[in-house]
C-alpha cells in the first residue's frame, strides 16, 4: 500500500466539515425541489439558493482537499467521485442561471442523483465490505504524475455530468409522457400538480439533447485524451481496457442517439430509451467496471 | 422539426438500379446506426469475457479478430458514402439559404411571432433589421411580390460540423490502419550499459499477408537501430515510502548512422521519427555469490532480476531462463534458489518476507535450499553485505548479496499512423463544435402593412430552444425599439 500523506488536524477538520456541509446542503435542496414539485413555487427558488450554498461548500472541500493531498484532487474513487458530483452540481446550477430559474422542477429529479451519487461514495462501503473507496490522502503515483490527468479527468467529470442531467430529464420525461397517458390524473391533485409543475415533452426533450451534447463533447475530449495520455505513458493510444471500451460504449450509445435524432427524426419514447442506456453505460463505466471488471484504471 | 434537418439521402433515394439501391442502403444512417449498436453490443460481450479470460485473449478473439475488424470496415464503409452523399445537400442547404418568404411559410415555421406595431410606424422592417444585427446575424433585404422580406443568417459553417466530424472519424480509422500496417511492439530492458537491436523484418512471424505486402512496398519505412541504456537511476521525489520515479538515459543509434540520446521515465518516452521507446516498469537485479564454505570457492556468482512491485518476485521466466535464480551443486544433491529479493525487508504478522517499501533501505536475498528432487531443506535471509552461512547435512555454503542495480523494461513501438490520428482527433473536436456550438440561425421578417404587424420567423438546425431564445430576445428588442 502507498504511504499516506500527513494531514494536520485543522485541515482535515475543514475537509470533512465542508463535505458534510456540502451533503446536507445538496439533501435540503433535494426536499426543497421535490415540495416545488408539489406546486409550492416559492420553493423552488429556495431550492435553488440552498444548492447553489452546497456547492459552494463543495467547492471549499475540494479546494481544502487539494491542499490536503498537495496535488489535483483527481485520482481514485473518493476524489473523481467527488469531482464528478461538484462539476454535475455545477453544470446544473449553470443551466438554471441561463435559463432564468425557470425550471426548477429538474432540480427535483436532479439533486436525488447527487444524494445517490454521494450514498455510494460514503454509504455503500458501509453496507458492503467489498465495496472499499478509500478516503485516506495519498499521494500521486509516478504513472498519474503527468498534466495530462488533469484535462482526462476534468473532460470527464464534465462529460458524466451532461449525461447525468440528461438522464434527469429522460426521468422526468417519462413521468410527464406516463401522466398525460394516465385518464384519472386529474382525480388526484398531486398528479394535477405535478402535470402542470412538470415542463413540456418538447421542452424536456430539448433539455435532455443539450445536457446529452454537452457530455458527448467532453466525453469525446475525455477519450481522445485519454488515448494521447496513453500513447505517451503506456505505450499504445488504446488498450481495449474495460475502462476504455465502456466509454467507447457510452460513447456510440450517445452517437446512436445524437444520429436517431438527427437524421431519422427520432423523438419521444426512442430518445428517451437512448439517453437512459446511455446513463447506465456511463454509471457502469465508473462503477461496475471498478469492481465488477479488472484493468490498468485501477487507481484506487 | 422535419424542417430543421437537413435533406437526407433517404429522402432522394430514387430505386432505381439494383447498384443504386445498395448504394442507399451503404450510405443510410439506419445501418450506420444498426452498426453502432452492434459494436457497442460486441463490446459489452468482449468486456464481460474479460473477467474470465486475460485481455490479451479477448483482444485476439475478438477485438483484432477477421470478423469484428470486418464489421469495423463495414462502418467506415458507411460513414464515407453517407459523408459523400451528404455534402452535395448540405452544402446547397448553407450557402443556397432561401432569403425570399412569404408570410404565411413564415406563420407555418416552428418558431415565429406576429408583432403588432403602431400604424404611425414609418419603417418597421428598418427596426428589424437593426435588431437582426445586432444579434450578430448577417442581414440581407430581399424584394418579394408581397413587399420586402428582411432575411438573417449566423453560423453557417455549423452545417458542415457533421461531416468535419464524419472525416475526422475516417482520418481515425486511417491512421489506426495505416499505423497497424506499418509499425510493430517489442519488448526489451536493460541495466546500465545493456544494448539491444531492434530490427523491423518485413517476414516477421506476426505479419500477416497484407502486412507483408504493404512492408515490401514501403521498404523505406523499416526501422533498424542498436540501444544502449547508458544509466537507471531512481529517485524518490515523494519520499522513500511513494514508488520511486525511475529514469533511463538511451543512446540510439540507426542503422544510417544517426544518432539519438533522450532520457525516458514513465509519461516521458523518448521519440525519433515515428520509433518510440517508452519505459514499462523497472526491475531489480542483485549481485549475489555462492561459495563453498569449507573451500572458500565461488561456487556460482549470479544476477537474476526481481519484479519492482512489494511482491519482489523472480521474473526470470519472462527472459527465457526461469532457473537463473538457482545454482546446482549435483554432486552435493543441493539446489541454492532465490525466489524473492526484497529492498525494504520486513515481516508480515503471518510470518512471511514481504517488501515494505520500493526504497532499498533493508535489501535482502530470500534464499531456499532444496534436494534436486526438490524436497526442501532450510530457507532463510542473505542481508546487503554480510555473508550468511548456510549449514546442511550434506555441506556448508556462504551467500553474499554483494550489491545490486536496476533495469528498465522498455517496450519499443513504431507507429507512423501517430500524427494521422492526432490530426483526426483535432478535426473531431473541431467538427463536434462546429455541430454543437456554431449552430446555424435563420431569421426571416415580413410587414403586413394590412394589419400593421411584423411577421418574424426563426429556423434553427439542431438547436430548437436556442432559436426559441433568440426569438425572445429579437421580439422584445423589436417592442422595446418601437419609436426610435
Amino acid at each position: 500500500m502507498p504511504a499516506l500523506i500527513e494531514v494536520s488536524k485543522g485541515g482535515l477538520m475543514a475537509e470533512n466539515t465542508m463535505f458534510y456541509l456540502a451533503v446536507i446542503l445538496y439533501i435540503l435542496a433535494t426536499v426543497a425541489y421535490l415540495m416545488n414539485l408539489t406546486g409550492k413555487k416559492e420553493w423552488g427558488g429556495f431550492a435553488a439558493k440552498v444548492l447553489r450554498a452546497g456547492f459552494l461548500c463543495h467547492t471549499l472541500f475540494v479546494i481544502v482537499r487539494t491542499v490536503n493531498v498537495k496535488r489535483v484532487p483527481f485520482v481514485g474513487h473518493y476524489e473523481f467521485g467527488n469531482l464528478f458530483i461538484w462539476a454535475t452540481v455545477l453544470v446544473y446550477v449553470w443551466t438554471e442561471w441561463r435559463l432564468k430559474d425557470k425550471y426548477h422542477a429538474v432540480g427535483a429529479f436532479l439533486s436525488p442523483l447527487v444524494v445517490l451519487y454521494i450514498g455510494y461514495l460514503k454509504v455503500i462501503p458501509k453496507i458492503i465490505p467489498a465495496v472499499y473507496i478509500p478516503t485516506e490522502h495519498r499521494p500521486l503515483p509516478p504513472v498519474l504524475q503527468s498534466n495530462w490527468l488533469k484535462i482526462h479527468v476534468s473532460s470527464s467529470i464534465f462529460g458524466y455530468a451532461g449525461f447525468t442531467l440528461a438522464f434527469a430529464a429522460a426521468v422526468m420525461w417519462l413521468i410527464k409522457y406516463s401522466l398525460d397517458h394516465k385518464k384519472d390524473v386529474k382525480r388526484s391533485p398531486f398528479l394535477k400538480t405535478l402535470t402542470a409543475v412538470l415542463p413540456s415533452g418538447k421542452i424536456l426533450e430539448e433539455y435532455m439533447y443539450r445536457a446529452s451534447v454537452f457530455g458527448f463533447l467532453f466525453q469525446t475530449a475525455m477519450i481522445i485524451t485519454g488515448a494521447i495520455w496513453a500513447d505517451a505513458s503506456w505505450g499504445r493510444y488504446w488498450g481495449w481496457d474495460p475502462k476504455e471500451m465502456w466509454s467507447l460504449i457510452t460513447w456510440f450509445v450517445f452517437a446512436v442517439y445524437l444520429h436517431a435524432r438527427f437524421t431519422r427524426g427520432w423523438t419521444g419514447m426512442r430518445t428517451v430509451t437512448l439517453v437512459m442506456v446511455g446513463w447506465a453505460s456511463m454509471v457502469f463505466t465508473w462503477i461496475g467496471v471498478a469492481w465488477l471488471l479488472s484493468g490498468i484504471h485501477s487507481f484506487g | 422539426m422535419a424542417n430543421e434537418m437537413p435533406d437526407t439521402p433517404e429522402k432522394h433515394s430514387v430505386q432505381e438500379s439494383p447498384i443504386k439501391q445498395i448504394l442507399s442502403f451503404l450510405s443510410s444512417m439506419q445501418l450506420g446506426i444498426i452498426l453502432l449498436l452492434l459494436l457497442a453490443v460486441i463490446s459489452v460481450f468482449a468486456t464481460m469475457r474479460s473477467r474470465v479470460e486475460q485481455l490479451d485473449v479477448t483482444v485476439e478473439t475478438i477485438y483484432t479478430s477477421g470478423w469484428f475488424v470486418g464489421i469495423m470496415a463495414f462502418s467506415a464503409l458507411n460513414l464515407l458514402l453517407c459523408t459523400v452523399q451528404r455534402i452535395r445537400p448540405l452544402t446547397r442547404q448553407a450557402l443556397q439559404p432561401n432569403r425570399v418568404m412569404s408570410g404565411d411559410a413564415i406563420k407555418n415555421m416552428a418558431v415565429n411571432r406576429t408583432i403588432k406595431v403602431k400604424t404611425s410606424d414609418s419603417e418597421p422592417l428598418q427596426r428589424v433589421q437593426n435588431v437582426f444585427r445586432a444579434n450578430g446575424l448577417h442581414t440581407v433585404v430581399s424584394d418579394s411580390p408581397a413587399g420586402p422580406v428582411v432575411f438573417g443568417e449566423k453560423g453557417k459553417f455549423g452545417y458542415f460540423g457533421s461531416i468535419v466530424t464524419h472525416i475526422s472519424l475516417l482520418i481515425i480509422l486511417l491512421g489506426a490502419m495505416y499505423g497497424g500496417l506499418t509499425g510493430f511492439e517489442t519488448d526489451n530492458w536493460g541495466k546500465g550499459g545493456d544494448s539491444f537491436t531492434v530490427a523491423q523484418r518485413v517476414f516477421a512471424p506476426e505479419n500477416n499477408s497484407l502486412k507483408r505486402a504493404v512492408l515490401q512496398r514501403l521498404p523505406k519505412t523499416l526501422v533498424n537501430f542498436d540501444a544502449t541504456v547508458q544509466k537507471v537511476e531512481l529517485t524518490y521525489p515523494e519520499g522513500p515510502k511513494v514508488r520511486p520515479k525511475v529514469w533511463a538515459d538511451i543512446t540510439v543509434v540507426e542503422k544510417n548512422g544517426k544518432t539519438h540520446q533522450g532520457r525516458t521515465s514513465i509519461n516521458n518516452p523518448m521519440r525519433f521519427g515515428a520509433v518510440t521507446l517508452y519505459q514499462k516498469s523497472y526491475y531489480w537485479i542483485p549481485q549475489i555469490s555462492v561459495r563453498d564454505a569449507e573451500t572458500g570457492e565461488e561456487i556460482q556468482a549470479l544476477a537474476p532480476m526481481y519484479d519492482s512491485s512489494t511482491r519482489g518476485e523472480h521474473i526470470g521466466m519472462y527472459f527465457g531462463n526461469p532457473r537463473a535464480n538457482q545454482v546446482f551443486i549435483p554432486e552435493k544433491d543441493i539446489v541454492i534458489e532465490f525466489p524473492l529479493f526484497l529492498v525494504d525487508f520486513t515481516m508480515t504478522q503471518g510470518g512471511m518476507p514481504v517488501t515494505a517499501t520500493q526504497h532499498p533501505s533493508r535489501p535482502n536475498a530470500v534464499y531456499e535450499v532444496k534436494g534436486v528432487d526438490g524436497k526442501f531443506i532450510t530457507w532463510g535471509l542473505a542481508p546487503l553485505n554480510n555473508p550468511k552461512l548456510i549449514e546442511t547435512e550434506k555441506g556448508n555454503f556462504e551467500v553474499t548479496l554483494t550489491g545490486f542495480e536496476n533495469a528498465v523494461a522498455l517496450a519499443v513501438t513504431k507507429n507512423t499512423g501517430r500524427p494521422i490520428l492526432f490530426a483526426g482527433a483535432v478535426l473531431m473536436l473541431i467538427g463536434l463544435y462546429m455541430s454543437f456550438f456554431l449552430f446555424p440561425r435563420r431569421f426571416w421578417a415580413v410587414y403586413d402593412d394590412k394589419k400593421a404587424t411584423i411577421l418574424v420567423g426563426g429556423r434553427g438546425y439542431r438547436n430548437r430552444l436556442g432559436i426559441e431564445q433568440l426569438m425572445e430576445k429579437i421580439e422584445s428588442e423589436i417592442l422595446s425599439r418601437e419609436g426610435e
